[in-house]
């Protein structure tokens, strides 16, 4: 048995019909993670208290081994978003994912690394050490959500949840070889979601296939009245009766021309595009002028966020508390001492862009800038089914290659617009390079339409591998 | 951005800063700044700032709150300094 290579429908097939058992399955996770995460380290922690008695038939997904990126809440856990601010909070209730995976009896294993507060590209800033590839050690997994890219393509569990606010899920899907979904802004639930930034983070699953992440959808995707911005099913629907034919790609070409870029990427984005049309698809290049503006949107609306929801780590409510001589004092030694270097730079940044006097120049032009990329978003859905980009504009690189904050920012460069505009986006494994690192593609579908991306995400995977 | 603006910002932000640090957020918000910036020359006439309606805060009545207490004894145990029923905060006044 291979996590790599079982589908999660597989494992249910094989546990009711009871060739695999429930045991054999977290042993075979556990040997696994024993095997290979002392050097990697996917995980933060490896929990050891999965119930003894696990009913096969309760869902798709009973009996099953799975891991929580370390900034969704599981009751009586620890969960501290990879930083030290947060390093001893335990979980006070459970995130809604996390209910709805224990009503199908999932296992959860352990709880896994990320950047510092989930902001990186490459999970070099968690404040409990980086992740390393699993193809290549010596290279990053990507990130933030590097440990569940990580822990899935080691084989180390069968899935795993992450989050995603600017690429978090896919970009580190891409590095390691595995499928990322970030489903739609208000179709998965977030309550129990370490906020980030509240306008675009959405919690999405890192899986072997598009048929597993169909499968997790299915499970996490429901309406919940404790999140105010999950959307009622009425609202969903009325996204659905859009356009049915799922045969025309959109390349916004000009878009693809960013600083950076690795040839190799764009070479392989081309052929492999080149087999969908040969599976029957229409290929249309698309023009989205303000599409380029994005990640600079991005780069204020984000910082914004971040300084406003970040606040509420005072050191009187949860989380590390220093004294200080007054209350501004301790405040201010408990986020010094508590937040990582990028956690810091971007609380600074998202503090300057809301000041006076900067406020109409950067935070009010990027929403009005942000309203013009959803609406050509929008309208070029009209008349494309799909877009199509490489998920990042390199393979996994090195530890350490890229230490300014820009070089890292433009790794999302290709997934942030759809955290702008709200779009279900899924990366999946596109062939590798010279040296074995793999290439991800990129598409997204109109708002609410998960099931084109996975009919044409398995399209994909068939017409690869032609 | 100069080195007292720096300053100003990290105390607005409740952060302290080392000199080191501060020349380093200078330099980082130079590239930064001179990144996002970029959207300055970008002409958005007169577009509606709202016309993404699920950008707007969505409220709720109160009258789904949670059943009173449920969650009382886990949210004080999570906070540093409790003191039975109480949290023990620095004086304000």
């Amino acid at each position: 048995m291979d996590f790599r290579t079982t589908t999660i429908r597989e494992l249910h097939e094989q546990l009711v019909s009871g060739t695999v058992t429930p045991e054999s399955l977290l042993t075979e996770s556990r040997l696994v993670i024993h095997q290979r995460d002392a050097s990697i380290h996917a995980f933060i922690e490896v929990f050891n208290d999965q119930q003894e008695t696990v009913d096969v038939t309760a869902g798709v997904l009973a009996g099953i081994p799975m891991a929580v990126k370390d900034n969704i809440l599981y009751k009586g856990h620890i969960a501290s978003a990879a930083s030290k601010i947060l390093e001893n909070y335990q979980a006070s209730y459970d995130a809604t994912v996390v209910e709805l995976l224990q009503q199908q009896h999932a296992v959860i294993v352990g709880r896994l690394n990320m950047d510092d507060s989930a902001m990186g590209t490459s999970t070099e800033s968690s404040y409990y050490g980086i992740t390393r590839n699993p193809i290549d050690e010596t290279r990053v997994p990507g990130g933030s959500s590097g440990g569940p890219a990580a822990a899935v393509a080691a084989g180390m569990v069968s899935y795993a949840l992450g989050s995603d606010t600017g690429g978090s899920i896919r970009q580190p899907a891409a590095c390691c070889g595995v499928v990322g979904l970030k489903p739609t802004y208000g179709s998965v639930s977030r309550n129990g979601l370490i906020a980030m930034s509240s306008s675009l983070d959405v919690i999405g699953p890192i899986t072997n296939s598009v048929e597993d992440a169909e499968t997790i959808f299915n499970v996490i995707g429901t309406y919940d009245p404790r999140d105010n911005t999950s959307v009622s099913y009425d609202v969903r629907k009325q996204y659905q009766t859009k356009n049915t034919n799922t045969k025309v790609i959109g390349i916004p070409r000009s878009f693809l021309e960013v600083d950076g870029l690795d040839p190799e990427v764009l070479e392989n984005f081309n052929s492999s595009i080149r087999k969908m049309e040969v599976a029957g698809y229409t290929i249309v290049d698309i023009d989205l002028p303000n599409l380029k503006h994005s990640l600079a949107v991005y780069y204020i609306l984000q910082p914004a966020e971040v300084s406003s929801n970040l606040a509420r780590y005072d050191g009187v409510r949860y989380g590390l508390s220093l004294k200080g001589e007054d209350l501004i004092d301790s405040y201010k030694k408990t986020k010094t001492a508590g937040f990582g270097r990028e956690v810091q730079r971007r609380i600074m940044l998202g503090t300057y862009v809301l000041s006076s006097g900067y406020h109409d120049e950067y935070y009010y032009k990027a929403r009005q800038l942000r309203a013009k990329i959803t609406e050509e978003i929008r309208e070029v859905f009209e008349t494309v089914d799909i877009i199509a980009t490489p998920t990042a504009p390199n393979v996994a690189f090195p530890f350490g290659a890229k230490k300014d904050p820009i070089s890292l920012y433009l790794e999302d460069v290709f997934t942030v617009p759809y955290n702008l505009t709200g779009n279900p986006a899924i990366s999946i494994p596109s062939g590798t390079n010279s040296e074995g690192m793999p290439f991800g593609m990129h598409f997204t579908a109109p708002m609410f339409c998960e099931d084109k991306l996975f009919e044409v995400g398995k399209d994909f995977e068939r017409a690869i591998l032609e | 951005m100069n080195s007292d603006e720096i300053r100003a910002l990290a105390d607005l932000a409740r952060l302290e800063l080392s000199d080191e640090d501060v020349s380093n957020y200078q330099k980082d918000f130079e590239g930064i700044l001179g990144y996002i910036s970029a959207i300055n020359s970008v002409q958005v006439d007169s577009y509606d700032d709202h016309v993404r309606g699920d950008t707007v805060n969505r409220m709720r009545d109160d009258e789904e709150a949670y059943e009173s207490g449920i969650f009382t004894e886990d949210l004080l145990n999570a906070t540093p300094h409790r003191e039975g029923q109480y949290v023990r905060v620095d004086k304000i006044l």
